[in-house]
């Protein structure tokens, strides 16, 4: 009887002792804890179509074009000069959640190249964008009637802001931001149309440029390139 | 006759009871490491909360804590930002959910959170956020903030820094994955219902040794 008290009494002050320790080397007196909040608000998905590349607005089209001229495929089709017949710019439809704004990405300049004499040649395209609410045809009435992209929220059934050029100001392939809003109510609620134009200018590897003309020496041929438009939601 | 015997009971009893009090007399060994307090400081706002801003139906929504491969959130996208100021050079647990159910009234979708780390206490910039590593749940040597090859789930070890400026500071940016409520891996669905999603999670943070 006397043994059997004794030895309850060290494991009582064994599991005592651990007891402190643990308290006192874990986590529980140094550790942390802290509340994150996670934040989500869920919209339509933003569908995009674009013509086949074969037809008309499937693909930034110049057609054939001269040396040493300015060569511009206005989006708006009021100030074109010095492009192909076949020429046509491109259009992107977009249908998303209405009276939400859209940011619109693309780079100032992308460089096209050639390969016909064996050597790489480039020139340099410097896009130019304009859109107007709802789907509608590639006519040079509806291009005429879309804005060129600003850089700020328009606000509500304002397509894009007052003042925007449509295109970068430097010769970087860096990607300048651009913000359209659809509709908020009726039939074209949710949906914009894009006219991607441009302009070209000669290029170098590496060395895209936005102001000088193409030049007599440059070779001539079949000059192409891509480059991403990026859609998401501004907010 | 009856006096006598409770006496007796009562000098048994406290014989025994001197007895143990001599034969417990023992040592144990105890051992503390006494480290600095673990102290977290918040991102200033937006930086005190994971932003996904507006996401889209039909997709999956990752937002990488180290900037790179963020897909399907809006322009205004941020991660959460939190500074763990602790004894440098010592290992440090992180203990978080695998995913939280984001709420938007009776409707919900799936958030798997994703964290990275960088010594020091780092601005959100996107060139930070490029340098930081995705947690992982082991350690390599001297000098790393996390082990390689991590995915940014917990839980997780870090390290505050071993050298340099800032080296009780470890900088953590917290973004993941958006889900739909069905399972995780599978996109947000297209009739699932618009609106505000919301909820908060746990970081508990503890000396690992």
């Amino acid at each position: 009887m006397k043994k059997i008290l004794l030895s309850l009494t060290a494991v009582a002050a064994f599991v005592f002792a651990a007891g402190t320790v643990s308290a006192q080397v874990n986590g529980p007196i140094t550790g942390k804890t802290q509340v994150v909040q996670a934040n989500a608000n869920l919209q339509a998905e933003i569908l995009v179509t674009i013509p086949s590349p074969g037809a008309d607005g499937g693909a930034v089209r110049f057609g054939t074009v001269p040396r040493n001229s300015t060569i511009n495929m206005d989006p708006r089709a009021v100030a074109s000069t010095n492009l192909g017949f076949s020429s046509a710019p491109a259009m992107v439809s977009i249908t998303s959640q209405p009276d939400e704004p859209l940011r619109i990405e693309y780079p100032s300049a992308i460089l096209l190249s050639n390969n016909t004499s064996g050597t790489l040649n480039y020139i340099t395209y410097r896009p130019q964008i304009s859109a107007l609410n709802d789907h509608v045809a590639l006519t040079a009435t509806n291009r005429e009637a879309s804005k060129y992209l600003g850089t700020t929220n328009p606000g509500r059934d304002q397509v894009t802001a007052d003042g925007g050029t449509g295109e970068g100001s430097t010769a970087s392939s860096a990607v300048n931001g651009y913000v359209v809003m659809s509709p908020f109510t009726g039939g074209a609620a949710g949906k914009v149309t894009l006219f991607v134009g441009g302009k070209l200018y000669d290029g170098a590897a590496n060395t895209p440029n936005i102001s000088t003309n193409i030049p007599n020496t440059k070779q001539v041929g079949f000059y192409d390139g891509e480059f991403t438009l990026n859609i998401l939601y501004l907010n | 006759m009856k006096f006598i015997y409770l006496l007796a009971i009562v000098m048994i009893i406290n014989q025994s009871h001197s007895q143990a009090q001599g034969d417990a007399t023992q040592s144990f060994p105890t051992m503390a490491k006494v480290l600095r307090p673990i102290v977290l400081t918040v991102g200033g706002s937006p930086y005190n909360s994971v932003w996904f801003g507006n996401i889209t139906v039909g997709k999956i929504a990752y937002l990488d804590p180290r900037g790179i491969a963020s897909e399907c959130v809006s322009h205004t996208a941020n991660v959460a930002k939190i500074t763990v100021t602790a004894t440098n050079n010592e290992p440090i647990r992180l203990e978080y959910p695998d995913s939280i159910t984001l709420i938007n009234g009776t409707y919900r979708i799936l958030y798997q959170p994703r964290i990275s780390a960088i010594y020091g206490d780092q601005a959100v910039t996107i060139t930070n956020q490029n340098n930081s590593i995705a947690v992982a749940s082991t350690l390599s040597g001297t000098n790393t903030v996390t082990g390689p090859n991590g995915n940014g789930q917990g839980p997780a070890l870090i390290t505050t820094g071993f050298t340099g400026p800032e080296l009780d500071r470890t900088t953590l940016f917290i973004g993941g994955y958006l889900y739909g409520a069905q399972s995780l891996g599978a996109p947000i669905p297209i009739g699932q219902e618009k609106g505000f999603y919301t909820n908060t999670f746990v970081i508990n943070i503890l000396y690992q040794n």
